[in-house]
């Protein structure tokens, strides 16, 4: 009996978290439709565009889902640190590094075929969460807060990002690299590029690792309670730094996903700008769930192509897109809170409780 | 090697299917929104690609930039450019232009434009040259009646890697003519003997550029010192402003020339600090001298040759990787307006040096290189 | 060396006008961080004080009143942030990026309306500087501290005004304890709730004067990102500045130090990969944090959200 009510209020609690976001985007659209309207466009119109436009037909499905592949990343490389407890905000400047790293080896060793995949996509990794170490070392030795290391190192990576493809590896002189070669490229699915499934299972993996394995329960110990997790023999400072160390490798590996996948495949002004902090956005509203952070990550894609659409076809200011965008995160990093306040709860489940003995009166 | 080439017709299959799908759900869309455009439902129909003739009634044409079209510079200049260009081809109807497009959405902003056989989408600069590369596939082959125009784009040298160039031309304007320009005006101008140049970006196009303009001052008065910044970005005001202080007091420089937009903005705010009758500003690429610019004695103006984009596509020549050339010939490059800083004698100097760019035998290319190969 | 003492002027003015904007935001964070609210939207207040501040002192022709009217915008944008954080207890972090995303877009929406309408809009005006006469001349900082605008000059006496409100005002120290224990605070009387809105606005004022300041009196435009990361700098000056007043004119000013360092190599050096100077300040700032940033510093209750129920 006890056990049936626990799980409804789990039940509960799930329909919520999953209504919360879905209210929070409706609501975000509807501000913007009202946006447009006083602009005098056609809202309708708008949106219809925005839906053809990024799920219309199977091209711009998998234009939409390439277009999400990165976000999928930084949005697992937020995911993974918040889930120990580490506020990492420089998924852009390992998703950065990353992508250097893998033109660094591709472009400088002059390696071709599955090898230089391979061994790029490696170098990604590695170098992505040798950027993440860096800010990671910073906090368990000198106590110097991540969130303000990690953006800082997202400058530095952005200036290294310039002397790549301007300095080491430029075409002919042009602000970006040299497009990497054809055979070392990610193969093409529907599409799109293997990478775009990489992510999704990769979603999957860090799920997995952070719910049912005992590493991911004491990163979730130590993101809850470092201080018990001390206590409990947990050893803290090597589980942060691996934190650290795993979701700078995740962003490493998109960035590197996203140079051998996508049109151009080379590194160039403008790459990975913004991914990182929208990685934070999305994890948080998946509520650090990896695989609902695969899902919003494919949100913020349609919202990303499907607005660029509707800009196109009715004609508005693109900074609509990002006034939505804002107001998502707003609404539902505010839903969920309010949804978790004591006083709402008590509300919730007295409501609950009232309905269940009105029923079995 | 082999396995490519399957590769690539594999794609090229793949491509068509999804591109019948693309076009299908197009014409949907066309048949479901009905009104407006009644002219693009002939243009599917026939399908017999460049150099078919058949004048059509009306054209459609896009813009897609990076910036805003209100930014001062670089983006309000091609969108002057545009209006240009549309008053003289009442047949065009511009679409409402693509601004602050991120790298990462590039690609689907041309998209959208095919999606609505627009006849002429605009890229603003060469960085849309490495992000169009499919959808120009995509659109030589299912939409042929959308053209493509990049500007400052060298095809042989920045388009290697297309599969096609049918629908694409580009527009280079003659950099060694507008350094040159400035070139003269500066060295007119500075009574320090020092002039400075700030470029966004270390683009083939700045470094010609800067080369001309200090070759052409060099020749006026050899001299004359440059100092140049090709990094400041397009945005960083302030950047502008702290950099120009530091070369006005460190290095003398009085005469600046600007190929930055926002960060041009700056630059003048530093020069108006330093006395804006002995500090002066040359403005790029529209024409801004006005007396709400105190600093500014003149403009290099390019006009980007919309114009003559439209042409050709109405005849049906436009495409195969043309380089369409922007200089004083044909109008894409001009001297602005004059303020009153620059006194009467000067300025029947520089238009005599004008005439003399034109022509061509004002800076040889030797002169030109010479100072391009020490950067 | 040379080189060096002939660019020195210029680097100390650069310094002091970067200075003031970082000053101003991170003046704004101490306040926030006293009341145990990590501000991660700064960067999102000062664009939308430095549009706001453009768009009314350009439409009025009053830079003032443009700069009350921005600092009345900042107020509103970090007033939802402190909604978020305090009544709703949303994380600090997340609802500080979500007003990075959504206040630009405001602003460049706004903007766009502006200048579209009339592109004569797109030049301001600006403040005019003021010589204090004979420090004026001073070689080398004369010109830099004391050929100011009005607005920068009001920045710097802000700093012994915020000082002295939390060193000696009854006030100031129970704003300090709503940061180091909001529980005890309230069983003092401190009603934590209000002190936190309190610290919004300041913080959202401060902020968006901040953002102003770029508007107004470094360069009379407004364009997308023209805040340039320097809200999180004034992030990162807090910590190096240890929540103090004084501390964070210190670590403005050599934040501006260095950005004028970057800016007279990148004069000086032309032929050189630019790219690794402007690194310098942010480079910088992590090591002036790794050998001041204390981890036993600052609020003890600095980024916690507070659930008055749950004393």
């Amino acid at each position: 009996m006890a056990k049936k009510e626990l799980s409804a209020e789990e039940r509960q609690e799930r329909t919520l978290s999953i209504l919360t976001p879905v209210v929070s985007v409706l609501l975000a659209l509807v501000i913007g439709a009202i946006i447009v309207a006083c602009l005098g466009k056609n809202p309708l119109q708008g949106y219809g565009a925005m839906l053809q436009g990024s799920w219309g037909d199977a091209s711009k499905i998998s234009k939409t889902l390439e277009r999400s592949c990165p976000l999928i990343f930084t949005g697992l490389c937020a995911t993974f640190a918040y889930k120990c407890g580490v506020f990492n905000l420089g998924g852009e400047g390992q998703f950065i590094m990353g992508g250097c790293a893998t033109a660094c080896v591709i472009l400088g060793g002059g390696i071709e075929g599955p090898a230089g995949l391979a061994l790029g996509l490696l170098a990604g990794i590695v170098v992505g969460g040798i950027w993440a170490l860096i800010p990671g070392i910073m906090k368990i030795t000198r106590g110097l807060n991540e969130m303000i290391t990690t953006i800082m190192l997202n400058y530095i990576a952005l200036y290294f990002m310039e002397y790549v493809y301007k300095m080491m590896y430029s075409d002919q002189g042009l602000p970006k690299t040299v497009a990497m070669p054809k055979s070392a490229r990610l193969a093409d699915l529907a599409g799109t590029h293997v990478g775009v499934l990489l992510a999704v299972v990769l979603g999957v993996v860090v799920w997995y690792v952070i719910f049912r394995t005992s590493f991911g329960f004491k990163i979730r110990a130590v993101g809850m309670n470092p201080v018990a997790s001390r206590v409990n023999g947990f050893p803290v400072k090597r589980l942060v730094l691996l934190a650290f160390v795993i979701s700078g490798a995740i962003a490493g590996l998109g960035g590197s996903v996203e140079l051998l996948g996508r049109t151009p495949y080379r590194l160039a002004d403008g790459f990975g700008s913004g991914f990182g902090f929208d990685g934070v956005a999305i994890a948080l509203i998946a509520q650090l769930n990896p695989i609902a952070a695969v899902v919003v990550a494919i949100l913020f894609g349609t919202l990303s192509t499907g607005g660029t659409m509707m800009q196109s076809v009715i004609g508005v200011p693109t900074a609509i897109m990002d006034i939505i965008r804002g107001l998502i995160i707003i609404f539902a990093v505010a839903g969920m809170a309010m949804i978790k306040l004591p006083k709402i709860r008590a509300f919730l489940t007295n409501r609950k409780q009232s309905k269940k003995t009105e029923a079995s009166a | 090697m082999a396995e490519n080439k399957d590769l690539t017709q594999m794609m090229m299959s793949r491509r068509q299917v999804l591109g019948l799908g693309a076009a299908g759900a197009a014409a949907l869309t066309l048949a479901a929104c009905g009104g407006g455009s009644s002219d693009s439902g002939s243009e599917a129909g026939s399908d017999s690609g460049a150099g078919d003739a058949e004048a059509k009634d009306s054209y459609k044409v896009a813009m897609i930039m990076s910036g805003i079209i209100t930014d001062g510079g670089w983006d309000q200049a091609h969108y002057e450019s545009l209006q240009r260009a549309l008053k003289d081809h009442g047949k065009w109807e511009m679409l409402e232009p693509h601004e602050n497009t991120a790298d990462a959405d590039a690609a689907t902003a041309a998209q959208a434009y095919v999606d609505q056989d627009v006849d002429l989408i605009i890229g603003n600069g060469n960085q849309f040259a490495s992000d169009w590369m499919e959808v120009v596939a995509d659109a030589a082959e299912n939409h042929p009646g959308v053209h493509f125009l990049i500007t400052n784009t060298d095809p042989t040298a920045e388009m290697g890697d297309y599969d096609t160039l049918d629908p694409v031309e580009t527009v280079l304007p003659d950099f060694k003519q507008t350094g040159a320009l400035a070139g003269v005006v500066a060295g007119l101008m500075t009574q320090t003997k020092s002039i400075g140049f700030i470029g966004g970006m270390k683009l083939p196009s700045t470094l010609a550029k800067y080369s001309a303009y200090l070759a052409a001052a060099q020749k006026i008065d050899p001299s004359i010192q440059g100092q140049y910044n090709f990094e400041a970005g397009f945005t960083d005001a302030s950047f502008g402003t702290n950099l120009a202080q530091q070369w006005i007091n460190t290095n003398n420089v009085d005469v600046m020339w600007g190929d930055a937009s926002a960060v041009d903005n700056g630059v003048r705010q530093a020069l108006e600090a330093a006395g804006a009758d002995t500090h002066f500003d040359i403005a790029q690429p529209i024409d801004i001298v006005g007396d709400d610019q105190p600093t500014v004695v003149t403009s290099t103006v390019t006009d980007w040759m919309i114009g003559q984009a439209m042409d050709e596509i109405e005849s049906g020549s436009f495409g195969g990787g043309k380089a369409i050339t922007a200089d004083m010939s044909n109008g894409g490059i001009t001297l602005g307006k004059f303020s009153d800083k620059v006194p009467a004698d000067v300025q029947d100097k520089v238009n005599e040096y004008v005439e003399e760019i034109k022509a061509g035998t004002f800076l040889t290319d030797d002169e030109v290189s010479k100072i391009q190969d020490t950067l | 060396m040379d080189v060096f003492l002939m660019s020195l002027p210029t680097i100390l003015k650069t310094m002091v006008m970067g200075a003031v904007p970082i000053l101003l935001a991170s003046l704004g964070e101490v306040f926030s961080e006293r009341a145990g609210l990590v501000n991660i939207g700064l960067e999102g207040v000062m664009a939308i004080g430095a549009f706001v501040g453009f768009a009314i002192g350009k439409m009025t022709g009053n830079l003032w009143l443009g700069l009350v009217v921005g600092m009345l915008a900042g107020i509103a944008v970090n007033l939802l942030y402190g909604f978020c954080t305090v009544t709703l207890c949303a994380d600090q972090v997340v609802t500080g990026m979500a007003i990075n995303i959504l206040a630009p877009a405001i602003a460049l929406f706004g903007y766009n309306l502006f200048v579209g309408s009339n592109p004569a809009n797109a030049t301001g005006d600006q403040m005019a500087s003021l010589a204090i006469p004979g420090l004026a001349n001073i070689p080398f900082v004369g010109n830099a501290f004391f050929n100011q605008t009005l607005m920068g000059y009001l920045a710097f006496v802000l700093v012994p005004l915020v000082w002295y409100f939390f060193k000696n005002f009854r006030f100031g120290l129970s704003f300090r304890s709503v940061g180091e224990n909001p529980q005890a605070a309230e069983t003092l009387g401190i009603n934590v709730v209000r002190v936190k809105y309190l610290a919004c606005v300041l913080c959202g004022a401060l902020a968006a004067a901040g953002g102003a300041f770029l508007t107004l009196c470094y360069t009379p435009i407004y364009t997308d990102g023209i805040v340039m990361g320097r809200g999180f700098i004034a992030l990162a000056t807090v910590i190096f500045g240890r929540w103090s007043a004084v501390g964070v004119l210190g670590a403005s000013l050599l934040f501006g130090f260095f950005d004028g360092l970057n800016v007279a190599l990148q004069a000086q050096f032309q032929a050189a990969p630019v790219m690794f100077f402007k690194m310098i300040p942010y480079a910088f700032t992590i090591v002036a944090l790794l050998f001041f940033g204390s981890k036993h510093a600052g609020p003890k209750a600095n980024g916690k959200p507070y659930f008055r129920e749950m004393r």
